[in-house]
């Protein structure tokens, strides 16, 4: 009787754990479900959106209107704002943007639920608030048209500190109408890595700026990017020495000379400061010379000179969609290597730098493969 | 107490095989084998000895064009050591043959400022959603051959078969293609970063193919493998998405 009480438990037990199983299964699999909602939806939604927010009878205004307070009331389908887009693109671009800049002038703002995403020539793929995405539209459309108004609207923005998305874009719009006008940009991005509340808890827009900084190819942020390379932050310090790397590769002559110059700058990340002389075309004298000073260099240790002589052999780049800058080329011109090879046949045949005879042997081995 | 007893033994003999069933759903990387990574699709694999700093390391990449081969980002750059150096790709090595030993001559990350290590942290889940790495070599390491890869992430969701491929240095040599199949959907978690936690990767896969049978032995590159965990069972992949293949149609069409 005893026996069949605790086989009658067990087999209690068994049948809880049982149930227990196949519930969390069937809540596992809703969840799954749930996840995957949003994707299948959207299309439908964003069907639909493109239908109502493609009524001709509509103005610019009148639809960016209705959509903010869709957004605002938490109604927005998903699809709408990409329907929006469409739409103010392919409207009138004097009326769209007389439009967005009377929005924008209310200060009014929701959060979009997309993330800051860039796409192929520095548009946006996503933007996070309402206002951003209105100042993207407004600097794609001014560009595409000729117009000023982006520009002024901007800089006028650009007068206090709204957010760091926003700046990102402004100062992407200012760059777009103004090229010419990097003293402006580089005061003005100056003024963002110095304001502590978007530096201590730098999101995508303050980051995705940095391609303002090599756009400008001012090597006097190198300081900035150096400090920035050092702190304890992450993303900072990620962000600033893939800018660095990028502004190597822009303006690598300035860079270097700037780096011998000035001896402290990231002398605490050797091996980054290495990568910055690699991309050095060697088939240009005054960029030969520039290596060969760092070459030279007392300060700077054997490790560290072993680390560029070894990425001479195979540079790298960063490639991927920025606010500003073009992504570095898929092929190198072929005087850069053969200015390689002759640089590192002449070090060798005159023994200029007999401390890294080794690396440079190593070197020339692999150039010749 | 007689149906008791027959009662009970029927819902052991229920529950057991499914509690095996639910143990042998984690599946491990095992080693293919030297004749096995001779052939295709396991041959376009291979191992990628890298120095960063001062140290060695060692990871994954699989030939995608006859000059180019992809891998994970964080093989080839780091924030603190910058590129690594003397990226040497061993094909389809086994013990201490390999098909081809190839340094790279050029190197690639798909990522600029805001990569997802930038934003979230190397040690964060979204750190891997960016993480793709590309290598060129003056020497074709297949003699021309190379592996097919397609965009297309759905099948990662969809269910189907997908097998991984990599050297793992964790719990075995380093020196061995491990192989294993995902017998379950991959989950997207972030950006074009996939995670299921049926399947376990090991330290030294990052940058392994994650292929997909699209005909009889007929397999393509979807996802690269990023990241992988233990406790829990976690693998985490970098699924091939547009943008993916517009990095490899770029800068590794070699």
């Amino acid at each position: 009787m005893r026996y069949g009480r605790v086989l009658n438990f067990v087999a209690l037990l068994a049948l809880l754990i049982a149930a227990g199983y196949f519930v969390g299964r069937h809540f596992q699999n809703a969840r799954d479900a749930r996840r995957a909602l949003p994707r299948a939806t959207s299309e439908n939604v964003a069907a639909s959106a493109a239908k109502t927010t493609g009524a001709p009878a509509e103005s610019p205004a009148s639809v960016l209107a209705r959509i903010f307070d869709r957004l605002r009331s938490g109604n927005l389908q998903p699809g709408e704002l990409a329907a929006l887009r469409r739409m103010l693109l392919a409207a009138d671009p004097h009326e769209a943007m007389t439009a967005m800049l009377s929005f924008l002038s209310t200060g009014q703002d929701a959060r979009t639920g997309e993330t800051f995403g860039i796409q192929k020539g520095g548009g946006l793929a996503g933007a996070p608030t309402f206002r951003v995405m209105l100042l993207d539209l407004l600097g794609r459309i001014a560009r595409d048209s000729g117009s000023d108004e982006a520009l002024k609207y901007s800089r006028a923005l650009l007068a206090r500190q709204t957010s760091a998305d926003e700046w990102a874009i402004a100062l992407r719009n200012v760059a777009w109408s103004a090229p010419e006008d990097r003293t402006y940009l580089a005061t003005k991005m100056r003024e963002m890595l110095a304001y502590q509340p978007w530096r201590q808890q730098p999101g995508a827009g303050f980051l995705e700026a940095f391609d303002v900084i090599v756009f400008t190819r001012d090597v006097t942020f190198s300081a900035d990017l150096a400090a920035m390379a050092n702190s304890e932050d992450d993303s900072l310090k990620r962000a600033a020495a893939t800018a660095m790397d990028r502004l190597s590769e822009m303006a690598p002559l300035d860079v270097m000379n700037y780096l011998n110059g000035h001896p402290a700058e990231f002398s605490a990340l050797p091996f980054l400061r290495a990568d910055y002389f690699s991309k050095a075309d060697l088939s240009q004298v005054q960029q030969r010379q520039a290596v060969e000073t760092y070459l030279a260099r007392a300060d700077v240790t054997a490790a560290e000179k072993d680390k560029l002589l070894s990425v001479l052999a195979s540079p790298g780049s960063f490639v991927g969609d920025t606010l500003l800058t073009d992504p570095a080329p898929a092929d190198e011109p072929p005087q850069r290597s053969s200015g390689l090879r002759a640089a590192v046949g002449d070090w060798l045949k005159g023994n200029r730098f007999p401390s890294l005879t080794g690396p440079l042997v190593q070197l020339q081995r692999r150039l010749e493969e | 107490m007689k149906t008791i007893s027959l009662f009970t033994s029927a819902l052991i003999a229920f529950l057991i095989p499914m509690a095996v069933a639910e143990v042998a759903v984690v599946a491990k990387p095992a080693p293919l084998g030297a004749d096995a990574v001779k052939r295709p699709p396991f041959s376009m694999a291979g191992q990628v000895i890298f120095r960063s700093g001062q140290s060695f390391y060692q990871g994954s990449g699989t030939v995608v064009y006859t000059r180019s081969v992809l891998t994970a980002a964080h093989n080839v750059w780091d924030p603190v050591n910058g590129w690594s150096t003397g990226i040497q790709f061993n094909r389809a090595r086994s013990g201490t043959t390999s098909a081809s030993s190839r340094f790279a001559s050029r190197l690639f990350v798909f990522g600029t400022y805001r990569t997802s290590a930038a934003h979230y942290g190397q040690d964060s889940i979204r750190t891997f959603a960016s993480d793709l790495g590309g290598l060129r070599f003056n020497v074709a390491p297949a003699s021309g051959a190379y592996a097919g890869w397609r965009s297309d992430s759905s099948v990662l969701a969809s269910g189907a078969q997908v097998l991984c491929l990599g050297y793992g240095a964790e719990f075995h040599s380093g020196d061995e293609m491990l192989a294993v199949r995902a017998p379950a959907a991959f989950t997207p978690v972030f950006g074009a970063f996939m995670e299921s936690s049926a399947l376990t990767f090991e330290g030294g896969m990052s940058g392994g193919p994650v292929l997909t049978e699209v005909a009889p032995d007929d397999y393509r590159v979807v996802g690269v493998i990023v990241a992988g965990s233990d406790t829990p069972p976690a693998a985490g992949i970098r699924a091939l998405d547009a943008a993916g293949a517009a990095f490899i149609a770029g800068y590794l069409r070699y």
